[in-house]
Formats: structure tokens, sequence, C-alpha cells
């Protein structure tokens, strides 16, 4: 389990120094940022001045290693379209509505979706069970920008019931929800009721019910128990995909996150803070995974030695 | 009761009674997506002959007309008109054409790509193989979302870039699945046979190795299609895809996000549209998965 760890760990921090590295030297390919930060009239003095406060006119080679040194302390640079703000400034704003989005979303998927897809298993073929597989069907195949307008059409513009976007106010939340929770808990539902559909037959839920115990309990203390392994793991890296994927609900609702951030930097090209969300979303969504793997190693050996 | 009924008399037939009926119900074929997909194909086809107006030239004094059924709508315009006077009905018909190219042009490069990738990683073993699977590793540690905006947004938005930007994401799925599969190809008797007959290295490769892969390819390519039309929409859509005045869906789908309590059709119509090919697209992938690869089923 130690050698699994230690790789895996590996893996991991190599991916994070790709992505920073790469991050790094693309989002300069983009050209000069001064060019597009100065009105025209401006003097090539002047331009080269802010060039030199910015640290643009060192050799690229030089601004990576000042970019690489500032990072353990999370210094990602300075914006250069809201002059004077640092990129972590911005990030430390638009983190906790990243988090909250993809927290409830998550809670609320796993709440439809876990009793969902035992219901499913337990019944299958029945009414529940085929409305159970369209609703999973159609929300791993509807795209959340669809999703997204047509509930703020109905809900926010016609019956006015939920604002049309922001964060202001305690109801912003619950359209933005929906979109995402819907597309997590399809698959989630699916996950688990396959994964139920296994255990309901086994052996050992067998000798349960010969033994006497209740239905219920053979349900969800004895089937479900064992059912829930793959759903947990597949729930984490799923969770990570949330915190990347939601840009696109993010920039639907006007939700001040981080994708909605990036969304904003990449029109007004604003690279130090392009670099900087890629990198949070990235690393997040890295170590998440690799959480995901261990969780999954430690309940089940047999990954463990696979390379 | 149902405990009674659900236990089987004997384990065997169970687990037999649980494969036939899982079997029966997910490998029946999937007429309706199948006549979906058939028919955005000849409308890709097709679309100049069947599209009763010009898709990027509109007339401004026909903007925002309603959809035919509702109030003020006309035959005209079935579907309705957009701000600068388009038609949205023959806008869609064209959006095929984008949707359907990026959609077989992404599949089938990545497809080659990453099959060749797996095909050595997994015939040639060794440090190319290291090599090989760590980039693939990596590429596939990322968010395919995240990543693809900024690719599109530093590349510049484009249909070409677009496609590049899909193509490199995409790949390491073919080449981490090929991969496992030709090493297990690999280690059977009649590729050592063949060695020992002095066939050469590639032709093992291409004639051995590479038909008994096929069917996972195939299974993988159809299951990617679905993805790759949604994520060119929600690139297009978010700005950095492909750029006006091109009739994307995703496009389409964002010039009518201000507009949606005047004119919701607008968005919402091409919005249905993406949705349809793509929810046709999985029901076909799922299909061909269960039929062909049970292999699979896991992902």
């Amino acid at each position: 389990m130690r050698q699994f760890i230690l790789r895996r760990l590996g893996q991991a921090v190599v991916s994070i120094f790709v992505l920073i590295t790469v991050v790094f030297f693309l989002v300069r390919l983009t050209g000069d940022p001064v060019e597009r930060m100065v009105p025209i009239q401006v003097t090539e003095e002047m331009a080269n001045e802010l060039r030199r406060a910015y640290g643009l006119d060192k050799p690229l080679i030089v601004q990576y290693g000042l970019f690489i040194r500032g990072l353990p302390q999370g210094d990602f640079g300075q914006s250069l379209y809201f002059r004077g703000r640092t990129v972590q400034e911005l990030l430390w704003l638009r983190i906790p509505a990243s988090l909250q989005l993809a927290t409830v979303s998550m809670l609320v998927a796993l709440l439809i979706a876990l009793p969902m897809g035992v219901y499913s298993a337990k019944y299958r073929g029945r009414l529940g069970d085929y409305a159970g597989r369209i609703f999973s069907i159609l929300g791993g195949a509807a795209p959340s920008f669809l999703v997204g307008l047509a509930m703020l059409r109905l809900f926010a513009v016609q019956w006015q019931i939920f604002p049309t976007g922001g964060r202001e106010e305690a109801l912003s939340i619950v359209l933005p929800t929906i979109t995402l929770g819907w597309f997590v808990s399809a698959g989630i539902m699916r996950l688990t009721r396959s994964s139920m559909l296994e255990t309901l037959y086994a052996e050992f839920v067998k000798l349960a019910r010969i033994k006497g115990v209740r239905e219920s309990m053979v349900v969800w203390k004895h089937a479900f128990k064992n059912a829930a392994l793959p759903v947990i793991t597949y729930s984490t890296v799923i969770f990570a995909a949330v915190l990347g994927g939601a840009i696109v609900t993010e920039y639907v609702f006007a939700w001040p996150g981080l994708g909605s951030l990036l969304i904003r930097a990449v029109i007004q090209r604003d690279f130090p803070v392009i670099q900087g969300a890629v990198i949070l979303i990235g690393v997040a969504y890295v170590i998440a995974n690799f959480l995901a793997d261990l969780a999954y190693a430690w309940v089940n050996p047999k990954v463990r030695y696979e390379q | 009761m149902t405990t009674a009924e659900a236990a089987p008399a004997r384990p065997e037939e169970g687990k037999a009674r649980i494969r036939g009926r899982a079997a029966s119900t997910s490998i029946r074929f999937p007429y309706i997506s199948a006549v979906v997909l058939t028919l955005v194909l000849l409308v890709a086809l097709f679309a100049p002959l069947i599209a009763p107006h010009d898709p990027e030239v509109g007339r401004l004094s026909n903007k925002l007309i309603p959809p035919m059924w509702q109030e003020g709508g006309t035959s005209e315009f079935p579907l309705g008109t957009d701000t600068l006077g388009r038609d949205i009905f023959t806008r869609i018909l064209y959006g095929t054409r984008i949707s359907l190219m990026v959609a077989v042009l992404a599949t089938g490069l990545a497809g080659v790509l990453g099959t060749v990738v797996g095909l050595i990683a997994g015939f040639y073993r060794g440090w190319t193989e290291t090599i090989l699977m760590r980039l693939t590793d990596i590429t596939l540690a990322f968010p395919l979302m995240l990543m693809a905006i900024v690719l599109v947004s530093v590349l510049g938005a484009s249909l070409t870039n677009v496609l590049l930007v899909i193509v490199f994401l995409l790949w390491p799925y073919y080449a981490r699945q090929i991969r496992g599969e030709a090493l297990a190809v690999s280690e059977q008797d009649f590729v050592d046979l063949a060695r020992v007959a002095g066939v050469s290295n590639r032709r093992i490769l291409l004639r051995h190795i590479l038909p008994n892969v096929m069917p996972s390819i195939g299974v993988l390519a159809t299951l990617q299609v679905a993805l790759i039309i949604l994520l060119e929409a929600s690139l297009s859509f978010l700005g950095v895809g492909i750029p006006p005045p091109t009739p994307a869906w995703g496009l389409m789908v964002a010039d009518g996000r201000d507009l949606l309590g005047r004119a919701w059709w607008v968005s919402i119509i091409p919005g249905i549209a993406i949705f349809a090919v793509v929810l046709a697209a999985n029901l076909f992938g799922d299909w061909m998965r269960d039929r062909f690869d049970p292999k699979l089923r896991q992902m």
C-alpha cells in the first residue's frame, strides 16, 4: 500500500508540475498583454515602463523561475484588468462561491441519486425503475446551458420565483444547483443501480434473507453497504469534475465562482488570472483524483499492484 | 412476497437470470436513436437543398419572429428568427454540418492517434511504453472542459483549433484502452507463432493485433461522439469555440442568452437540437458497448 501511495503521489506531483509549466508558457503565446492594456496613443517609453512594472521585460525563463518561486505563497502575480489587485485576492473572493455550489449540488445529487438507484435496482422493471432510468439518461445528455437557460426562462423570467442570477439572495443557489445536480445525479444513479443489482443477488444477501432479516435491513444494511463502495469512489471523482466543470453553469447564472472568473479573464485576456484560476482548479482536481484512487486502493487491494 | 420471488432456487440460475434479463433490456436495438442519427446525417449532407433561407444572412425587418405555432409566427420561418432576422430552422439544418464535422473528424483523428500510441506502447513495452503512458496519464489528469477552454482561447477561437484541441484532449482515452488490449493480445500464442515464422513487427501489429482491438476502438469512438458534440457546443456557447456568423448550435444558444424573456426560441430551440442529438448518440453508444464490448460497461 505504501508503495502504491508513493507512486500515485509521484504521479500527482508530476501532473501538477506539468500543468503549471504548460499553462505558464501557453498563456504567453497569446501575445504581449501590455499592448492590450494601454491606449494606442501611449508612448513606447510608457509601455516599457509598464512592462518593467509587471516583470514582462525579463527573459521568459526568468519570468518562469520567479513565477514558480511565488507559487508556494499563492503569489500568482497582478491582475492586468483590475489594476492594483493581485490574482490571489481575486481567487480568494471566488473560492467560497465555487465550493458552495459544488458542495450543495453534490449533496443534493447524492440525496436524490442514492435512494433512486437503490429503488430502481430493487424494483427493476417496474414503473419507478423506468422513471429513474429516464431521469438518468436525460440528465446525462442534457447540456447544462440548455437546462440552465430553460429554467431561467420559466422560473426566473416568466414566474419570477427565483432570481435570474448572481449570489445576493438566498434563493439564488436553487437553479444552479438543479442544473448541476441533475447532471451529477444521473451518473451516480446509474452506477448505484448497477452496483445494487450485483449485490442484491449475492449469496450473503440471500443468507440475510434466509436468516429472516427485515427486508429494509437487507436492502440498506447488507446490500447497499456493499454496493456503495464504487459509488463513493466515483462520487469523489465526480466532485473533482464538478469543481472544474461548473464553468458553464456558473456562466449561465452569473454565479460569482472560479468558473465565471475564468471565462471573464479569457474574454479580457487577463493572463495572470487565467493562469491562477486554471492552476487552482487543476490542482484541486488532481488532488481529488488522488484521494479517490487512495480510497479505492484501500478498499480494493487488487488495484494496488496494477501498473 | 417480493423476497421469495427475487431469490431464485439455485445460485447459477439466479445469475443466469440477471444476465439474461439485463441483456434483453439493454441489447434491444435503439431504433429511435438510429433514426435520429440517420436523419442528422442526411440533413447535414443535403442542407443546402432543404434549407428555405440563407443560414448566415438575414433581413433585419424579419428579426425575432416567433415560431409558427405562436402568435405572430409564420410558416415562412417555422422555428422563428433571431436578432439578425435569420431563419432558425435553416441555421439548425446547417448546424448539423458543424456538429457532425467536428464529431467525425475529432473522433477519427483522436482514434487513429490514440490507437497508434496504444498499439506501440502495448506491443513494444519497455521505455517506449513508460514514456507514452506517462504522457497519457498526464493528459488525462486534467479536467476536460477547463483545458479545452484554456487551449482554445490561447490558440484563438476557430473551427480548426476547436478540432485540434478536442483531438489533443481525447486521444489518451483510446491509448489507455488499446494499450491494455494490445498487451493481452500480444501475449497470445498466435503472435509468438507469427514471430517464429519470421513475420515483421510492423506486420504483426497491423495484421494480427490491430484486427483484435478493432471492436473496442469502434465502441469507444461511438461513445465519444456524444461527448465531442457536447464539448464543441459548450465551447461555442462560452464564446471560445466556433466564431460567428457560422451556424454552430452552441453559438446560436449563446445568441439568445439575453433574450430569454422576449424571444425564448432563439436559444432554447437550438439547445433542444443539441440535446436530441447527444441523447441519440449516447443511447446508440450504450447499445454498441453492450452489444460488442461488454468489458467496457464499467466506463
